[in-house]
């Protein structure tokens, strides 16, 4: 690994005024994606700005109105068994479980995941399926940005230079929301998403009120599947066959390591079919 | 007492789980440099121009090596064959080759340095699949093999020259295709195995540091220490004592270390420096450096509506990448074990080492053999279920058994491999015939068991030396090259002796190789060990063990076969009372209480094959084993869990038999990894998963929920204690058992590529008429 400068700033707009000055500067959190592409050589930066230091950043709240806030450097693991998670947004809690390993989770932080756009993740499809923001921070001012808006691509997001996500802002569902994630591998247990599905609804007496459908780590990023038809519906059979015949449609797959994009497009229409067979149950 | 047959603790295991172990990496010298190396970036180049001048002028770099370093050295080295260049000469043979190796005062200065060594190529075609490099028209790795750097083992091998086959090997019985033409029925199929990585957690490693007389010292993570001694006595026009190699735990190896990889590149450099220089791989740089052969089999076998199988033809194209290392051996001994375990009266078995534009490949646990296995095992189940006949009732009907003759003309010793497959089967309770013919079920979930058998050998003739040293205390030291390597080889070597010499295991100390003091053993590999080193450590401790029973019978005043060493005293047999301490009774043979006394064996085997012929002797022992698996198919997505799996090996007799369990273990794991998941991907030559995150090993949540391992004992005539080898045995049928079990879970729908992944089987069930939807 070539030789670099750490910083450890300890706020966030101390790192923000550093990113916003230096060239070939990264910020780094949990490290686990950003020094595997460093021992790679796929970045080389002279200075590293660590986060880690920055305390008021790893802290969970929530508001009956205005829903969650997680600090971007909140580890995933502290997502995954957070009570307050747990409670309000459940989906989002098994969506953290199910990423890497208990020691990755460890270290791996929520805002880095977020940042690191990898399209073969788990927290990014629940969470825009959740309608999550983000707060991108610089040394000037914050913004929010819609999480589906902020991913824009494999490894692409719509961070401005000198900017840093600073937190996740998940809106309160609307009662009775009830949702479910599927992750599927096709190699290791521990390895990355091929797809992963995330489906919410709102039942009522059997009947489908609202619905959304959101597939990840298939397209560059996350996919929104129209599920319109499913409204003022039971979900039988039939509607269920054209909603994963939908999605499979509407999906970019990419050919990767994790499969090729004919057997993705497939999976994506039985797992669709089956994570929404699973909202009648939840 | 009875050490043997015991599950003593683990010698080194308590450092080892509180860390307190030093493996090469730990190692620190005074003024040590750091190497790192200058890679090709391309699979094939000829090599214009490489200029180190301004990488020396670097602050912090000590020295470089580049191809004009090689002078008045052998530029070139390699086990079999002497094609593998220190640094790269002429050209670049694939993407990784080090090109040039740079000392810095730190890692990080030398990884700066990098790319200030001027070099320019001029690209070549390049080969990369086995079976386009086999063609005559392909693009020829060794151009100029026949002239400068032929074959040194030219007796043992058939080399090729001209194109891209490095060797072949071929053996035959029979009358393969009068066979087939007397046969009922002909299955011909193709199958592939991708190349995957050993895993070593340790990366290669070593640390290099000439002595002022011209003396080369090195410490190294390798499987061979007197191998590696003897290429750089070749490369640096050396003796045998002007080289020592020293070996401290080994972080695993699974043949990845076997030969000598990093360390010539070193010693050069640390010449250069003169000051010791220490080179750890980091994990891309491994899959640059070794992986195991990809290959593809074709096999053919003629049967008759009862189940007898008449005729089989087997031709194996193993991918050895850019250089022959092991490439050879491995063609040999995938070859006379490509038709399996099976009396088959006639057959013609061919296996081609291939050079390709890949990484290196070398050994890897269960060499060669696990190609073959694929391809037999699963045409196996094939034929029982054209035949209506149980697979397990058709392969018993086939297997070898004790006294048969092989296809290499040697009679079988020590077959114990029915047993292994019995109670393989039985440990997954394998319903017979059912398990094939079962009605393909509506479920999306589905169920289906398979077994699987393999036979190989171990490297023969080969020879190992033991030294023991009794001290004037009663302790004793036992003087091994052998690697421990995780293997457990401290632990089975003290028990051995510790019977010998009636010694409790904390009397024992078994060294670590030390080319300087440790006497010659051929390599930690091809599961060698317990019974090559465990028979000469037990000759050696029978000669003190005799000097010491012809000094007490003097002064016990009884006949020597009256006397027994135990509890660490000398005893009259059923005399209590009359005993003498191995300290007193050290003081009466030496005639001093102080002093060292010294019992040593040199075991050699006898054997080889006729290159021309194939027949002879292949092995001093055979391995037999089976696997059982369980698995459960998504027929939806394809994905596969195995549920439970068993393995049994005849290990001869288990020294301990725990180790052995640990070792079956592992090999079901690293099995169920090259079945299911495992593959080095390249893009035109360059690796795309060249690390633990893309290149994902089977994690604990794959492991089955059940797992059994069983020991079938039918010792071996010369084994330590009957004991045979048990490290690879349980490897080779992992990955068909899996693919029975699949292809019985889909009713006969079988993937023949591995590894078996989900869109393979989705693919497979569409052949088949459509993946349930």
């Amino acid at each position: 690994m070539r030789r670099f400068e750490l910083v450890e700033p300890a706020t966030l707009h101390e790192a923000c005024d550093i990113l916003a000055d230096k060239p070939d500067v990264k910020p780094i959190a949990g490290g686990t994606a950003l020094l595997t592409l460093i021992k790679h050589g796929i970045f080389a930066p002279k200075l590293l700005v660590n986060l880690n230091k920055i305390k008021s950043a790893s802290q969970i709240n929530y508001d009956a109105g205005k829903g969650l806030r997680i600090g971007a450097l909140t580890s995933i693991y502290d997502v995954e068994n957070s009570p307050l998670v747990r409670e309000h947004y459940p989906v989002l809690a098994d969506a953290c479980h199910v990423v890497a390993n208990i020691r990755i989770r460890n270290m791996a932080t929520i805002g880095g995941n977020l940042a690191h756009a990898d399209y073969q993740s788990d927290p990014p499809t629940v969470l825009v399926a959740l309608n999550a923001s983000v707060e991108a921070m610089s040394a000037q001012s914050t913004r929010l940005i819609h999480l589906k808006d902020f991913l824009r691509g494999s490894y692409e997001t719509a961070l401005e230079p000198g900017e840093l996500l600073s937190a996740l802002v998940v809106p309160p569902t609307p009662p009775g929301l009830r949702g479910t994630y599927i992750k599927f591998t096709t190699g290791s247990s521990e390895e990355r998403p091929c797809a992963g599905i995330a489906a919410m609804a709102i039942m009522d007496d059997g009947v489908c009120k609202e619905m959304r459908l959101v597939v990840g780590a298939v397209s560059p990023r996350p996919v929104c599947v129209e599920t319109d038809i499913a409204r003022g519906e039971r979900l039988g059979p039939k509607l269920v066959e054209r909603i994963a015949a939908e999605a499979a449609r509407v999906v970019d797959p990419i050919d990767d390591l994790r499969g090729p994009a004919d057997y993705k497009r497939h999976i994506v229409a039985v797992l669709v079919r089956r994570a929404i067979n699973r909202l009648d149950h939840l | 007492m009875a050490l043997v047959g015991s599950d003593v603790a683990m010698v080194g295991g308590v450092a080892k789980v509180i860390g307190a172990v030093n493996y090469t990496p730990d190692l620190l010298f005074p003024r040590m440099l750091h190497a790192k190396a200058v890679r090709s970036p391309y699979p094939h180049a000829r090599l214009l121009r490489v200029d180190a001048r301004n990488a020396e002028k670097y602050p912090g770099v000590v020295a470089v090596i580049t191809r004009d370093d090689l002078t008045g050295l052998n530029p070139y080295f390699g086990p079999i064959v002497d094609d593998q260049p220190v640094v790269a000469t002429d050209r670049v043979r694939h993407v990784g080759e080090p090109v040039a190796l740079i000392a810095a005062e730190s890692r990080e200065i030398a990884e700066e340095a990098l790319a200030l060594v001027d070099v320019e190529y001029e690209e070549l075609p390049a080969v990369f699949d086995i079976l386009e490099a086999a063609k005559p028209m392909a693009p020829v790795l060794h151009q100029d093999r026949n002239e400068t750097h032929a074959g040194v083992h030219k007796e043992e091998f058939n080399f090729h020259l001209g194109g891209n086959v490095c060797s072949v090997f071929h053996v035959e019985d029979g009358d393969v295709e009068k066979g087939f033409r007397e046969s009922d029925e002909i299955l011909e199929n193709v199958y592939s195995l991708p190349s995957v990585q050993h895993g070593h957690i340790e990366p290669h490693a070593a640390v290099a540091y000439w002595e002022p007389s011209g003396k080369l010292v090195i410490h190294s993570a390798c499987q061979n220490p007197c191998g590696v001694q003897e290429q750089l006595a070749h490369i640096f026009r050396l003796t045998e004592n002007q080289v020592r190699v020293v070996v401290p735990y080994v972080g695993g190896g699974y043949g990845g270390k076997t030969h000598a990889r990093i360390e010539p590149a070193l010693a050069l450099l640390a010449r250069k420096a003169r000051r010791p220089v220490q080179w750890v791989l980091t994990r891309d740089e491994v899959f640059l450096t070794g992986r195991r052969y990809g290959a593809v089999v074709n096999i053919k076998t003629g049967f008759k509506r009862d189940g007898s199988l008449v005729a089989r033809r087997v031709e194996i194209f193993y991918d050895i990448g850019a250089y022959a290392l092991n490439g050879p051996v491995n063609a040999k001994t995938g070859c006379y074990v490509s038709s399996g375990p099976y009396n088959i009266p006639n057959r013609s078995l061919t296996t081609y080492s291939v050079y390709t534009n890949l990484p290196p490949t070398g050994p890897f646990r269960g060499v060669g053999v696990s190609h073959g296995c694929w391809a037999y095992e699963s045409e196996m189940d094939d034929i029982a279920r054209r035949v209506g006949m149980d697979p397990l009732e058709l392969r018993l009907k086939h297997l070898v058994k004790e006294g048969d003759i092989f296809v290499t003309g040697e009679k079988l010793v020590s077959v114990g491999i029915a047993d292994c497959l019995r109670r393989a089967a039985n440990a997954i309770g394998w319903r017979g015939k059912d398990e094939q013919t079962s009605p393909p079920s509506k479920n999306k979930i589905v169920r289906g068991k398979g077994l699987a058998v393999t036979i190989k050998s171990t490297t023969t003739p080969t020879t190992s030396s033991a030294t023991i040293r009794l001290n004037s205390d009663g302790t004793a030291v036992l003087m091994t090259s052998s690697v421990e390597i995780g293997q457990g080889a401290l632990t089975a070597l003290a028990q051995i002796v510790g019977d010998e010499l009636g010694l409790p295991m904390e009397k024992i100390t078994v060294t670590f190789p030390d080319t300087d003091v440790t006497p010659y053993d051929k390599s930690t590999s091809s599961s060698r060990t317990t019974f090559h080193m465990g028979q000469a450590a037990q000759q050696a401790a029978r000669k003190i063990r005799n000097q010491l029973l012809e000094a007490g019978a003097k002064k016990l005043e009884a006949r020597s076969e009256d006397l027994e060493l135990k509890d660490g005293a000398l005893c009259v047999k059923g005399v209590p009372d009359k005993r003498m301490s191995i300290a007193e009774i050290f003081k009466a043979t030496v005639g001093s209480s102080v002093g060292s006394l010294f019992g040593s064996h040199c075991f050699h085997t006898e054997g080889g094959l006729d290159p021309r012929t194939g027949k002879g002797k292949a092995a001093v022992f055979w391995f037999f084993s089976a696997c059982a698996a369980e698995v459960e198919v998504d027929r939806e997505t394809g994905k596969v869990r195995v549920l439970r799996a068993a393995t049994a090996v005849d290990v001869g007799k288990a020294i301990h038999p725990r180790q052995c369990a640990l070792q079956n273990e592992g090999s079901l794991l690293s099995g169920l990894g090259s079945a299911l998941f495992e593959e080095l991907a390249y893009d035109n030559g360059q690796p795309i998963n060249s690390n633990f995150l893309e290149y994902m090993l089977p994690s604990l949540e794959d492991h089955p929920q059940e797992f059994t391992s069983l020991l079938v004992e039918t010792p071996h005539p010369e084994g330590p204690f009957g004991a045979k080898g048990v490290g690879e045995a349980a490897l080779p049928p992992v990955a068909p058992a899996i693919g029975n079990a699949i292809a019985n879970a889909l009713g006969g729908a079988r993937v023949r590529d591995l590894p078996v992944k989900p869109h393979k089987i989705i693919a497979a069930l569409s052949r088949q008429g459509g993946p349930l939807t």
